[in-house]
């Protein structure tokens, strides 16, 4: 007998997270509606895909900062899913401690949350078994010690992990394991939470992490969504099918403008605004990481062209990595301080790396300034 | 290096032209704005380049367009030159277009070679120099030296020779950079011990974030509690709830059956009440129809209504008195009859004794006094000679009696008075109070005694007297009864009295019955008044109840009216009994209702009233009838229980409501986020003002050890050269440059056994020494490089005839080693020239059309 289940998976959604500040005071409160918008949005998926149930793979709110409101608001939402399961495992940000609203809240009736303690759920009169391997804790440097599932090979079976994969972290690791242990358990779907960015890599293993529905940060480019499963089973042979589903509200863009050579602030703000007017930032949050050597004549205001550059985008933020124009080569030969301090800086920042190198650079350009104007002028 | 040729097509005001320079010294002369300015430009411009752009920041032009020719239509020109190794190179430069084009001496472009930037273009010039701009622009070109003889000049001169020795070079300080490294180290960082620098703002606002952020992690953290202490407080509401409806229903259940009891028990005693009230009823109609026959019964005897039983027992009374007295009555008539018979027989026998009727008194008078005399006289006086006899013996002895007595009572009293002492104390005074009374006592009796003695002589002579009458009247009484026995034909006085005692007993009989009569007669009348008084109350009852008076049949309506009256008062009797019954009743029924009231809790009065309640209690009872098992209902026990939950859902009640409270004054926003991003903010900007800080110190830090560096690789090279210059320059009399452990440069001075500071020098001689110190500066820069064309523009302005002269022969020494370029606007100096002159040429352009 053939055996159908369609579900969304979805994981990461960190609602009510801290956003860091990009200047604009409305900036962070207005990503976290964003978040609540995107997770409409998934509800509403799931209803107008009509699919059994919903998968959150961990990290569906900050224990840490989500209040009574935003657990009021997310029961509602799960109300609006009637009798369908919304089956949750607990991330290292939303952990089954003692005061978890998982532990604590009145949530409704479909919303199955899987623990350590009671991993399990089985649905649709036994035709889906579901097993969970959350977090009980903010950390857990290695697997909980949890029941063996319990796979029948009549059931469609999904294991709802939220941690890493194949990762060889030796430090601060998320439950650690490999997809291949994982593997071994048997499962016909495996859904996975914890990396905000899409991973479809492991998907022959039927794995995949979905990364976050709405990205939190630079680092997490690209389309962000929700995947829609599909699994059949006929005679223990299971064909899953994967579609990707885009639901976020916004994009994180990054990009580096040269702006050496620039005659001008003008000339930098008509750049600027041209590189974002053929990208359509209109909603996106856009970091511009000016670079180039820029005269020292020229003085940047960095508020003023995001100010120029604010209707552009949603949010902006001016990463200046210019550096003045001195011919560092030339200088450097001078057989005067300027040149000796020149080697000797030169010497120091290919000896560092990261942070240092950066400090470096930046005391470089300091003692020039100090030296060849005799002020130190840090705007 | 040499500058060999320049053709200047358009620099600012120089057009179409051209200029051949010497090897040596090169003079330009030119009045003001003859355009020297200008010249040094081209220079400058040919070999670098001119920046491009709009504005420059402090607002001048650009140079490119500063330097644009007023009417040429050509902006640029071509520079030749040769290097030390004798390569000669043309470089030609259009301004406009921004074009350069570099030639070898055979004439190749080799411009490509060069390394190029889109900023500085083809860098040629640094290839060939091995300066940059920067450093050529500040090595080659000498402006004024501006030492003016004043301190102020002599303090600038020490500054720049320091930065010389400092920095390498004169126009960099390392000391003023490290005070502005400091500087902004203060400003745009701060440190420990500074409080209101960046750093410290930053940092303070960054705890108080990090403690905002603790105090609203807490309140989050708090509201979770509080919310779980809620979500408990609320099951608990619940869990009460459901034990107070619980012991609710309990109680209503025991509470009915209580009910049904109660009612069952309230319907029976109201039944009972309702048969009590019912036989009061009955009761009362019985006596009600008693009485009404007791009335009827009555009605014909109303006439007896004001007796009683008084009455009967007064007419028994009188009934009985009645029959006594009429029969007393009767029997003294009787009685009467009876002597009037006597007397009338006594009459008649008297009717015989006529002597006697005739001198009845007489006689009597007569006898008495002879029978007297006879007897009684002797007696008489004998009784009255013994009776005074008798007296005066009584009255002798108690005169005796008394005398003694008196006497002896003289005699004690004298005693105690005349001897006192022989009485003992005490009883003397008694004594003789007891003397002095009886001696009185005893003497008033003695003389009243005398007295008595004397009254009893008197009487004796009085009987006396009387005796001697009396015997003749004696005398007279026996011859009249002699007379009188004869008459009554009788023998003796004795058979007369005896015959008169028979008369006298006869009519004294007669008198008695006469005194009966009258005396029953008096009676009877007494009698029959009382008769008649009783007959009248008799009657009068009789009348009053209507009855017949006559006398024949008094006895049988006295009866009549006895047993009427009787009847009559048993029957009020029995009415006023039965009234208090029914008052009784009537009281009990009250009594009855006032208890039903109390069972049914309302105000019951009538029976229908009662029926009703009746009624109302069954149809509530509705036919239930109570559980078979019935526990006892213990009102206190659950209504402790009742109370006890209520009390706990109070409690519970107050801590949701606190609880709630607690929770509505946490703010459910997003203040902790909130907080939280400012905590990240204001530790990355703290991280930046930390990174600043750190890259200002390491600046200063390389700073010093450059400076270190070029102190310890070039300050003695430079005090070497300086030494030789100001030698040459001074016909030896300096020789010896050195610094000092401030890195002040002194100097050795022939007139001094101790090293001297620049400014303690003349004017002259510190001129010559920054001469020196240029060239010697110059001569390191170029060392083991191209030797430097030196550019003097306008430096001896504020020299003196004999400084410039002196000057001047400087260069032109120093001319025999590289190309100069002296700018200036005053022939006098090329005249001094003209008069130092001595084998080497001297080159002059005048930049005047």
């Amino acid at each position: 007998m053939e055996q159908r289940v369609s579900f969304i998976h979805c994981a990461d959604i960190h609602l009510d997270a801290s956003f860091k500040g990009s200047g604009c005071e409305s900036f962070s409160s207005e990503r976290r509606k964003d978040l609540k918008k995107t997770f409409e949005i998934i509800i509403n998926t799931v209803i107008e895909k009509d699919a059994d149930f919903l998968l959150i793979s961990g990290d569906l709110y900050e224990h840490d900062y989500t209040a009574k409101s935003t657990v009021n608001w997310l029961n509602e939402q799960f109300s609006k899913l009637g009798d369908k399961p919304v089956v949750i495992v607990p991330g290292n940000h939303d952990p089954y401690v003692k005061n978890a609203w998982y532990r604590i809240y009145p949530w409704k009736e479909n919303v199955r949350i899987l623990t350590t303690a009671s991993p399990e759920y089985i649905y649709n009169a036994g035709n889906v078994y579901f097993y969970g391997i959350g977090f009980d804790t903010f950390r857990q440097e290695q697997l909980p010690d949890i029941k063996p599932p319990s796979i029948s090979a009549e059931k469609i079976n999904i294991c709802l992990f939220h941690g890493t994969l194949d990762m060889d972290f030796t430090e601060n690791p998320y439950n650690p394991s490999s997809s291949e242990e994982l593997h071994k358990l048997g499962f016909d779907y495996y859904a996975l939470g914890h990396f905000h960015g899409r991973n479809e890599s492991l998907i022959e293993k039927g794995m995949i992490y979905p990364g976050s529905p709405e990205p939190l940060g630079f680092d997490e480019k690209g389309e962000h969504g929700v995947y829609l499963v599909n699994i059949s089973k006929k005679n223990g042979e299971v064909e899953n099918q994967y579609c990707f589903i885009p639901v976020q509200q916004r994009k994180y863009l990054e990009y580096n403008l040269d702006a050496g050579g620039i005659q001008s602030e003008e000339d930098l703000l008509k750049r600027a605004a041209l590189l974002l007017e053929r990208s359509s930032t209109e909603r996106d949050i856009v970091k511009i990481n000016l670079s180039g050597r820029i005269s020292a004549d020229i003085n940047l205001d960095l508020t003023a062209l995001k100010q120029a550059l604010s209707d552009r985008c949603f949010s902006l933020s001016i990463n200046d990595c210019t550096y003045p124009d001195y011919v560092l080569e030339e200088l450097a030969k001078e057989k005067n301080i300027t040149g000796v301090f020149i080697n000797m800086m030169k010497e120091k920042i290919e000896n560092a790396c990261g942070d240092e190198k950066q400090m470096l650079e930046k005391a470089l350009y300091i003692g020039l300034e100090a030296l060849l104007t005799g002020k130190v002028d840090i705007s | 290096m040499k500058i060999n040729k320049m053709e200047i097509n358009g620099f600012g005001r120089l057009e179409n032209r051209s200029f051949v320079f010497g090897p040596g010294l090169n003079v330009i002369y030119g009045c003001n704005e003859s355009g020297k300015s200008t010249l040094l430009a081209f220079i400058k411009a040919m070999l670098f380049g001119l920046k491009g752009g709009r504005r420059s920041k402090e607002g001048f032009l650009p140079p490119a367009k500063q330097y644009k020719p007023w009417a040429a239509r050509m902006y640029g020109g071509t520079i030749e030159y040769e290097l030390d190794d004798g390569h000669r190179y043309s470089v030609n430069r259009n301004f406009e277009k921004n074009t350069l084009a570099v030639y070898d001496e055979h004439a190749n472009n080799i411009t490509g070679e060069f390394p190029a930037d889109k900023d500085e273009g083809v860098r040629f010039a640094e290839q060939h120099l091995g300066l940059s701009k920067n450093c050529f622009n500040r090595t080659v070109f000498i402006g004024q030296l501006q030492s003016v003889i004043d301190r102020e000049g002599k303090k600038v001169l020490s500054e720049r020779m320091t930065n010389i020795r400092q920095s390498g070079d004169e126009e960099v300080s390392y000391r003023k950079a490290v005070k502005a490294l400091k500087e902004a180290q203060l400003s745009y960082v701060g440190s420990e011990r500074s409080t209101t620098r960046p750093l410290n703002i930053i940092s303070s606002r960054l705890d108080e974030a990090i403690r905002e952020e603790q105090a609203a992690a807490k309140l989050h953290e708090d509201s979770i509690n509080i919310f779980i202490d809620l979500d408990r407080a609320k099951r608990e509401e619940i869990a009460l709830n459901k034990e107070l409806e619980a012991l609710l229903v309990e109680r209503k259940r025991l509470l009915d059956i209580a009910e049904i009891k109660n009612l069952q028990d309230t319907i029976k005693t109201l039944e009972e009440y309702i048969d009590k009230l019912n036989k009061i009823d009955l009761r009362k109609r019985e006596i009600k129809n008693e009485i009404t026959r007791i009335e009827r019964k009555i009605q014909p005897f109303q006439s007896y209504k004001n007796f009683s039983q008084a009455d009967i027992d007064s007419m028994v009374e009188d009934s009985a008195r009645f029959s006594y007295i009429d029969e007393d009555y009767r029997r003294l008539i009787h009685q009467r009859d009876e002597i009037e018979e006597k007397i009338k027989d006594d009459e008649d026998v008297l009717s015989e004794y006529d002597i006697f009727n005739e001198y009845g008194a007489e006689i009597d008078a007569v006898l008495d006094k002879i029978l007297n005399d006879e007897g009684g006289q002797a007696g008489m006086e004998q009784d009255g000679a013994e009776k005074i006899n008798r007296m005066k013996n009584r009255v002798e002895t108690r005169k005796r009696v008394t005398a003694i007595g008196a006497i002896l009572s003289f005699l004690l009293l004298l005693s105690t008075v005349l001897f006192p002492g022989y009485y003992h104390q005490n009883a003397y005074l008694p004594l003789l109070a007891i003397g002095i009374i009886v001696f009185a006592g005893m003497g008033a009796l003695f003389l009243y005694t005398l007295k008595k003695q004397k009254l009893l002589l008197e009487e004796d002579n009085a009987k006396n007297r009387e005796y001697e009458a009396i015997q003749a009247e004696r005398q007279e009484n026996r011859r009249i009864v002699n007379k009188w026995v004869k008459e009554a034909n009788v023998e003796t006085l004795q058979d007369f009295i005896r015959l008169k005692g028979l008369y006298e007993d006869k009519k004294l009989h007669l008198q008695n019955l006469r005194e009966n009569k009258e005396r029953l007669e008096e009676d009877g009348e007494k009698i029959q008044v009382q008769r008649n008084d009783v007959l009248k109350r008799i009657n009068k009852k009789l009348e009053t109840a209507g009855l017949n008076t006559e006398p024949g049949v008094l006895a049988e309506q006295i009866q009549i009216w006895k047993d009427n009256l009787k009847d009559y008062l048993e029957s009020v009797r029995l009415r006023e009994e039965l009234d208090n019954e029914n008052d009784l009743l009537l009281g009990k029924e009250e009594s009855l209702y006032r208890e039903i009231s109390l069972v049914c809790g309302e105000d019951i009065k009538t029976q229908r009233q009662l029926s009703k309640a009746v009624e109302i209690r069954k149809a509530k009872l509705d036919g239930r009838e109570p559980e078979a098992q019935v526990e006892e209902y213990n009102p206190s026990h659950i209504e402790e229980r009742i109370q006890t939950v209520n009390e706990q859902i109070r409690q519970n009640d107050l801590l949701i409501s606190r609880l709630s409270a607690m929770l509505e004054n946490i703010p459910d926003d997003e203040s902790l986020q909130r907080i939280h991003e400012k905590v990240l903010e204001l530790t990355e900007e703290k991280q930046k003002i930390l990174f600043l800080g750190e890259a200002i110190e390491t600046a200063v830090q390389v700073l010093s050890e450059a400076s270190l560096s070029i102190q310890r690789d070039y300050v003695p090279s430079l005090n070497r050269e300086i030494g030789d210059i100001l030698n040459t320059i001074t016909s030896g009399k300096y020789k010896q440059v050195n610094a000092d452990d401030s890195l002040y440069l002194n100097i050795l001075s022939p007139e001094s056994p101790e090293w001297v500071l620049p400014e303690q020098l003349s004017s002259g001689t510190a001129d010559q020494v920054y001469l020196a110190l240029r060239l010697a500066a110059i001569r390191l820069v170029e060392k083991n490089g191209e030797t430097m064309p030196l550019f003097f523009d306008e430096p001896f302005v504020q020299y003196d005839e004999e400084r410039t002269e002196n000057a001047l022969r400087l260069l032109l020494g120093e001319s025999h080693t590289r190309q100069i370029f002296l700018f200036t606007c005053k022939k006098r100096e090329i005249e001094l020239l003209i008069k130092l002159k001595t084998n080497e040429e001297i080159l002059t352009h005048c930049l005047h059309e």
